[in-house]
């Protein structure tokens, strides 16, 4: 008989069992990101792997021969352009629909992911006809709006679920001093779906840090550019690829976002429970 | 009363405004999708004849691409793709890492928690050439040194196994965001019914099959969709890696769509199987609905 609340021990198969899955887990997980790292310090890297020299010379290239803060600002443009609107539409619409009943309150939330299916290169051709008649052909305006309302489902998902465990008599409250429902929003559940509000912006900075489509067809200056179609660029056009360039390149490309995603992992954790979405 | 009532609903905000910015911006994408709608019913092309004075053909584009045996081909590697990468791929490793990274015995999880974490921060065209170095055909490349520990010849891994190979890029890419979702899965369900089961004698698998797994299915649902969704346009990585090949083996239904909207300008019947695709994958959301009702 087991006492309760004795700890029961774990089987030594299930110990090894984890140790094991945990020890893959590193290994397929870092090995990419240790191949790119060797060939950004190789004095003569290729496409694979030889014998390492060690170097700076291209970080040093990156940002003084290259137009490499130019890229990086760009970048950073897009990304809290996009961050942006999606907090303000995803902020304000997942109030509506989470204090809100209506009839349409479940198909509106599954079409908005499931019309994403479609694949992009379907609606290439239309999405370019509608952004040059809106007159928004090489701003950097393009870009966001189209990275945005390819974000904005998920991250209306994410805060209707978060105000859903707002308790409404914490507003009531608010009402019945006499405050308005803009001063309940303002004062508090916006104050309280921080968490939440956080979690999008983390999640759609990490997406449109990586846009790529969409410069490559709104944006014709190469001065608006941002690092992604750099590299690409630098990949596709030159006769001699320059890999430890290219490799540096990526490197300085994906530290901004593991920074950010490691350093808010445990939240993210937190604030991902998306299962009560049709409640 | 009356008054009092509308005070203790706060309506004094038109609160439907409030889903004003978001729909404005879901148009963004949603215009364009009911073009493409249009688009399906005709011979417009990219340039020539077809681009000028496009007409209406009614089920023309539809009734070809039934006969065409490349449309069937590449709904099939989609299938495949997706069955070992979404379906497989990503749920097994997801929900094997939520489950055992969240055990206090296990000693330094810090190390395959943030590895993992990692993963899903390396945006796409960063990962297609990380892979690209990873994958190459000879003795220096790391799938090839690694399989090499075990005995094995060096391999051209696009060429001999091509569905595998893109399927191992987009578990690397998605597995981050499954663990998430799932662990965040994990964390919903507490300690205490975990206890309860443990101290009634069931363990390890017993204790997963019974009793995680059942209050766990709506969270891997949802997942389940969100990486149908996500993994059916996959179009970037495979286009930079394999263009398709060898021999149309890793051409998934986006890179088909490209080859014929932009390869040869038929752009009315590219659309015509990006809504086929939709259609598909509504018929296949409605099914997850109705299972998740069961569930629930």
């Amino acid at each position: 008989m087991k006492r309760p609340g004795r700890r029961v021990r774990t089987p030594r198969s299930e110990l090894i069992f984890n140790y094991g899955f945990a020890a893959f887990l590193v290994v397929y997980s870092l090995v990419p990101f240790f191949c790119l790292i060797v060939s950004a310090f190789d004095t003569k890297p290729q496409l694979w792997l030889t014998p390492v020299e060690f170097t700076f010379r291209n970080f040093v290239n990156f940002f003084t021969v290259e137009k490499g803060l130019l890229w990086t600002t760009n970048s950073l443009i897009y990304a809290v352009g996009t961050v942006s609107l999606v907090l303000i539409a995803s902020a304000l619409g997942g109030y509506m629909l989470s204090r809100l009943n209506f009839w349409w309150k479940t198909p509106f939330l599954y079409f908005i992911i499931l019309i994403r299916v479609i694949p992009n290169t379907t609606y290439l051709v239309p999405l370019f006809k509608l952004i040059s008649s809106l007159g928004l052909m090489d701003t950097y305006f393009a870009v966001i709006l189209v990275d945005a309302s390819g974000d904005i489902p998920i991250a209306l998902w994410l805060m209707k679920t978060f105000y859903d465990t707002i308790q409404p008599e914490l507003e009531e409250a608010v009402w019945m001093d006499g405050g308005s429902r803009w001063t309940s929003l303002t004062r508090v559940v916006f104050p309280l779906s921080a968490p939440a509000a956080a979690a999008v912006a983390i999640i759609t900075f990490r997406g449109s840090w990586g846009t790529f489509l969409m410069p490559v067809l709104f944006i014709t200056s190469n001065d608006k550019l941002p690092l992604g179609v750099a590299i690409f660029r630098a990949y596709i056009t030159s006769q001699h690829i320059d890999y430890g360039f290219l490799a540096a390149l990526a490197v300085v490309y994906i530290i901004p976002t593991i920074v950010l995603v490691l350093y808010a992992r445990r939240h993210l954790i937190k604030s991902f429970n998306l299962a009560g979405v049709t409640g | 009363m009356r008054a009092k009532a509308a005070k203790l609903h706060g309506s004094d905000l038109p609160i439907y405004l409030l889903l004003l910015p978001a729909v404005l911006l879901l148009l963004v994408f949603i215009i364009p999708t009911l073009n493409a709608f249009r688009l399906s019913f005709t011979d417009e092309e990219l340039i020539g004849t077809g681009s000028l004075d496009p007409q209406f053909v009614g089920l023309e584009n539809f009734q070809f691409m039934f006969t065409d045996e490349f449309f069937y081909n590449s709904l099939l590697v989609t299938l495949m793709f997706l069955i070992m990468s979404a379906w497989i791929g990503q749920l097994c490793i997801g929900l094997g890492a939520a489950g055992i990274l969240r055990k206090r015995n296990l000693r330094m999880r810090w190390l395959p928690t943030a590895a993992i974490m990692m993963t899903m921060a390396v945006p796409e065209t960063a990962a297609a050439f990380m892979w690209a170095s990873m994958l190459v055909p000879n003795e220096t490349g790391i799938a090839n040194i690694i399989t090499g520990f075990f005995g094995a010849d060096p391999i051209s891994w696009t060429k001999e196994f091509p569905i595998l190979s893109i399927a191992l890029i987009n578990i690397w890419k998605g597995m981050g965001m499954a663990f998430i979702l799932l662990a965040a899965g994990f964390e919903a369900i507490g300690e205490e019914v975990r206890e309860a089961a443990t101290v009634d004698g069931a363990t390890g698998l017993k204790l997963f099959l019974y009793i995680t797994l059942p209050i766990l299915a709506p969270t891997i649902l949802l997942f389940l969709l969100l990486t149908t969704v996500g993994s059916i346009g996959t179009f970037g990585f495979v286009w930079f890696l394999t263009g398709g090949g060898p021999a149309r083996a890793t051409e998934v239904i986006s890179v088909y769509i490209y080859k014929e909207s932009f390869a040869h300008h038929q752009l009315g019947y590219g659309a015509a199987v990006g809504v086929v695709m939709l259609l598909l994958t509504t018929i296949l959301g409605v099914f997850y609905l109705k299972l998740l009702r069961v569930e629930q």
